[in-house]
């Protein structure tokens, strides 16, 4: 119909007229018309149209649908923890495992891209877009971008979980890389595990979800700018407005990386681009950290932004609670490289690094000051312990216990000793957990009633949401820290069955359960809330009181007090509290100087920041190392020269050079010494890396594990230090190497040899441990009679174990192929003498005999021997010919059921 | 709709405000940290390293507390 000019109009939603120069494009009205008949169809179901608010305005219906959607990823992301830990612990229970090695560590893959991009980064997106529109009483626009951010994002969550798949049995597709795609790991034609090219889109799709979700927001805020100019010139912004308009800059400068690094992996596996996966990493770690600190600024926002509501007075000193927000958008991209310390970028860079990260100490300590400092002189009857409080005090202190563990991994020197072990895995949850989760669940308890327009339903369901998430979200984190503590190193499976990792373990996994046992009555509060919360109504209501009102509804009556403003008359003056707040930052500044000029000659003299060439000590081992899925191979000169596998051979005392390169992924040399500084050096396919090292005085063999996660046979991936009697002295007994604990629980056990029981389990490695035990015996100088028995049963052949290469939809198939050839493999396995001169020298050898007790035995000299299987074998997974670059493809070179004879002088 | 009010009000009996509650978190959380930190500085292999940072941290929270204790109260 025409408008009153005369000009052509049709009626628009709200049955006015528009003209048709104001008409949406095409597809908008197209897409307008469709969500309207998707939305009046679903609303016709009363739980649809409850849970997902289908009769509210569009920004609230999206919001409500990021806040579900994120829930729903952390809900899969805590099942993806409980899927790996179950494995974790029947593994130390020597019960047999349900998942495969691909499904187990893409259950921690998974766990961690969903908890903290579909969970913690849509939920942070969801309630930052509520605050700016609602705090800032702008009128929502672009529907459609954020719909399509939203899709993006969630689509991205399915992308990266590989192709549905509808054949069965091919696991392949799972993504097993890590929530970080350290390349070359994954990359078709660079590495021997390959995941499908829909993980690198999802990232992609995420990296774009956000940026659109970015660019949403600040097209908001410029208009907010444009009409406000005249109100806002010379105002004072919320505080937590600069920590939003610091998210909306860090977003960017965080997801640019993301996307370039995952373009140039892309490039290389289907292009053909030239791989630098060095310098790929460094790029990726430019996304890797800021994100964390992306994500920690959401309880960081909602500290400044909920305290200060709750204790109806302002945040103490809002210059510095500035200052800390600018603080931490100029140093969060530069941190990256702290996950690379290992790695060979340069010292100085390093160094430079190390002194960016403690500089980020700065703005946590004065946001954690100014937050508790808010509080003093706050009457306990003016104050609320409502779930709001609770969680903003878990979240508080939360970010205080992770917080205080950053700078030791940011300390190079003590980096080199808890890298990669579960002690960093328990700074990280410490902050995800008790401080990103906890802010989340602060505002989310804040917001929702605003939100829903009803007030939640049961305080007592959110306090005990409140007490399972506290107890919970505190035994993981420590019996993580415990972990740490015996040197255990992250994601592993294949670990040694040492009754302290055993207890440690099922602690861990009794927190994973506690977690989400609570999470459930958060899912009960909030479905009773939408069905049955009585209204909430903000009329007539300021945003402080409407925010205090909406906590309100999580505090048991009795404990309630009145939600309206009061007046409020600064005493301390500015100068005053500015005092204080400078002072506690001159400390902490001053205390920063003093550690990092500590810390400098340490961060200059681990283990691998000591370059090839310049002076060695005299009779220096010198040692190329060549890591591949999943073995070492290497090249000795020096006193003990020779190739071998998986094996470092030197004497007690001597020094140490290594050269080290790789391919296929990246890998870690970790040798996790006690009683002096431990090794650990990660070898990027592509550079060099070295390491210098004195070996231990005591002659033992020492466990020296991948540190690294480099593929599904990550577990088995563990090399042996052996450390010699010095040249003309005899051959010890390794009483004094048991006796004294010289080394860590990844040295293998010791047994003797007559006594011992070798037995291969279902991961192909003997007794649970790689390499097997160290079976000792003695012999006189002129040699004598050693034997030793073992057993590989057949009920440990299965899809598996990489001793059978088979793969087939028939469970039993590996055993069947087995049988047909008589129960004997074409794999060597034997005794080999460890030459100084030659290297590994055959003593005796035979095909591998499956399910018979085998009585291996030689006349031997006193000295040190490998037994077992000394060669990697050669492992591909590829049922039905369903494995491709497509659907994901793993092989890999694997070496698990060998060990060391070690025979003493009579 | 009017403004809300407290079911009842507000009790008097409560002392203890949310100052020191929050203080007290911090001492607890402080302590943990300390707690697996002090397992790297315990051993011998990982002391060195470690040693320097660790005072560090421990003095910063000798700060804090102080600090916080001092300074007036945010009225």
């Amino acid at each position: 119909m025409p408008t009153s000019d005369g000009r052509p109009s049709q009626t628009g939603a709200e049955g006015e007229s528009v003209p048709v120069f104001q008409r949406p494009p095409a597809l908008i009205q197209y897409l307008d018309k469709t969500e309207e008949a998707i939305r009046t169809r679903l609303a016709q179901l009363r739980l649809f149209e409850r849970v997902f608010l289908l009769e509210r305005d569009w920004m609230t219906r999206i919001t409500m649908l990021m806040l579900i959607a994120g829930l729903f990823w952390g809900a899969v992301g805590g099942f993806d923890a409980f899927g790996f830990q179950s494995q974790v612990v029947a593994y130390q229970a020597g019960s047999p495992l349900h998942l495969s090695m691909v499904e187990i560590y893409s259950s921690v893959t998974l766990h961690g891209i969903r908890e903290l991009f579909g969970f913690a980064q849509q939920v942070e997106l969801a309630v930052l877009g509520l605050l700016v529109i609602n705090a800032l009483g702008i009128t929502p626009r672009h529907k459609w971008s954020l719909y399509l951010s939203v899709i993006l994002l969630n689509g991205s969550m399915l992308m990266l979980q590989g192709p549905v798949y509808f054949l069965p049995f091919n696991d392949n597709y799972f993504p097993a890389v890590g929530w970080y795609f350290l390349s070359p790991l994954g990359v078709a034609g660079q590495s021997s595990y390959t995941v499908s090219p829909l993980f690198f889109l999802g990232w992609l799709a995420l990296g774009a979800a956000v940026l659109l979700w970015t660019g949403w927001v600040v097209v908001h805020l410029f208009d907010w700018f444009r009409k406000n100019r005249s109100l806002t010139v010379g105002r004072r912004y919320p505080v937590f407005l600069w920590f939003v308009i610091g998210t909306l800059v860090l977003l960017p400068i965080t997801y640019g990386p993301l996307i370039a690094a995952t373009a140039w992996d892309m490039g290389a596996a289907y292009a053909g681009w030239a791989l630098n996966p060095l310098a790929n990493q460094i790029v990726f770690w430019m996304f890797g950290h800021a994100i964390v600190y992306v994500l920690f600024l959401l309880p960081v926002i909602g500290l400044y932004l909920l305290i200060p509501i709750l204790a109806r007075r302002p945040v103490y000193s809002y210059r510095f609670a500035v200052a800390s927000a600018i603080m931490f958008v100029v140093l969060t991209p530069l941190l990256g490289i702290h996950h690379l310390y290992l790695a060979p970028v340069g010292t100085w860079l390093d160094w430079l690094t190390m002194a960016a990260s403690f500089a980020i100490v700065v703005p946590s300590a004065i946001t954690f000051f100014s937050a508790w400092m808010t509080l003093k002189g706050v009457p306990a009857a003016k104050w609320e312990w409502n779930a709001v409080a609770l969680f903003a005090m878990l979240s508080f202190g939360g970010s205080i216990f992770g917080g205080l563990t950053g700078p030791v991994n940011a300390t190079i020197s003590a980096d080199a000793d808890v890298h990669n072990t579960m002690f960093v895995i328990s700074h990280f949850h410490a902050i995800t957990i008790l401080a990103i989760v906890a802010g989340a669940f602060a505002l989310l308890y804040a917001f929702f009633p605003i939100l829903t327009g009803r007030n939640w339903f049961s305080s007592g369901l959110a306090r005990v949401h409140f007490a399972l998430t506290a107890v919970g979200g505190t035994i993981v984190v420590l019996a993580m820290d415990e972990l740490g503590n015996l040197g255990v190193l992250r994601r592993e499976v294949i670990l040694p069955l040492v009754p302290a990792i055993s207890l440690d373990q099922m602690v861990l996994f009794v927190g994973i359960v506690v977690i989400l046992a609570g999470q459930l009555f958060l899912v009960l509060n909030g479905f009773l809330t939408v069905f049955r919360g009585t209204i909430f109504s903000a009329a007539g209501l300021s945003f402080d009181e409407a925010v205090r009102l909406a906590a309100q509804s999580t505090c048991p009556r009795r404990s309630r007090v009145p939600v309206q403003d009061e007046p409020y008359l600064r005493r301390a003056p500015r100068p005053r509290r500015e005092r204080a707040e400078a002072g506690w930052v001159a400390t902490v500044s001053v205390l920063l100087v003093v550690v990092l000029v500590w810390a400098t000659p340490g961060a200059l003299n681990v283990s691998n920041g000591i370059a090839g060439g310049g002076s060695d000590p005299p009779n220096t081992e010198y040692v190329d190392l060549h890591a591949q899925q999943y073995y070492w191979s290497s090249q000795q000169s020096g006193a003990i020269q020779g190739s071998f596998n998986n094996t470092i051979v030197v004497y007690a005392g001597q020094w140490v050079q290594l050269n080290m390169t790789a391919t296929g992924a990246t890998q870690s040399l970790y040798i996790p010494f006690r009683d002096q500084a431990p090794v650990n050096v990660q070898v990027v396919p592509g550079s060099t890396s070295y390491a210098s090292f004195q070996a231990p005085s005591t002659p033992g063999v020492y466990g020296a594990p991948d540190g690294e996660y480099d593929g599904p046979w990550f577990g088995v991936d563990v090399a042996a230090l052996v450390v010699l009697p010095a040249p003309g002295n005899p051959v010890p007994t390794l009483a004094a190497f048991a006796a004294n604990g010289a080394g860590d629980l990844y040295n293998p056990p010791v047994d003797p040899a007559t006594s011992s029981e070798l037995t291969g389990n279902p991961q192909g490695v003997f007794n649970y441990s790689v390499p097997g035990p160290t079976l000792t015996a003695v012999a006189p100088s002129a040699g004598g009679p050693v034997a030793f028995s073992w057993e590989v049963p057949l009920s440990s052949i299965g899809i598996d174990n990489y001793l059978v290469n088979v793969t087939s939809l028939n469970p039993s198939a590996q055993q069947q192929y087995v049988i047909a050839r008589n129960y004997t493999l074409p794999i060597a396995f034997g005794i080999w003498s460890i030459s100084p001169v030659r290297g590994p020298v055959l003593v005796t050898s035979a095909p591998l005999r499956i399910n018979q007790v085998v009585s291996e035995s030689a006349s031997l000299v006193p000295g040190v021997y490998l037994y077992g299987v000394t060669s990697p074998v050669a492992y591909s997974y590829n049922p039905n010919g369903e494995s491709g670059s497509q659907t994901g493809a793993q092989t890999g070179l694997v070496m698990g059921l060998w060990g060391v004879l070690w025979v003493s002088t009579a | 709709m009017t403004a809300p009010v407290a079911e009842r009000p507000a009790s008097t009996r409560r002392s203890v405000g949310p100052f020191a509650v929050f203080g007290a978190v911090a001492v607890f959380a402080a302590v943990g940290a300390v707690f697996e930190i002090s397992y790297w500085v315990g051993v011998s292999a990982t002391s060195p390293s470690v040693i320097g940072t660790a005072l560090g941290i421990g003095a910063a929270l000798v700060g804090f507390f102080a600090w916080g204790l001092w300074a007036p109260a945010n009225d």
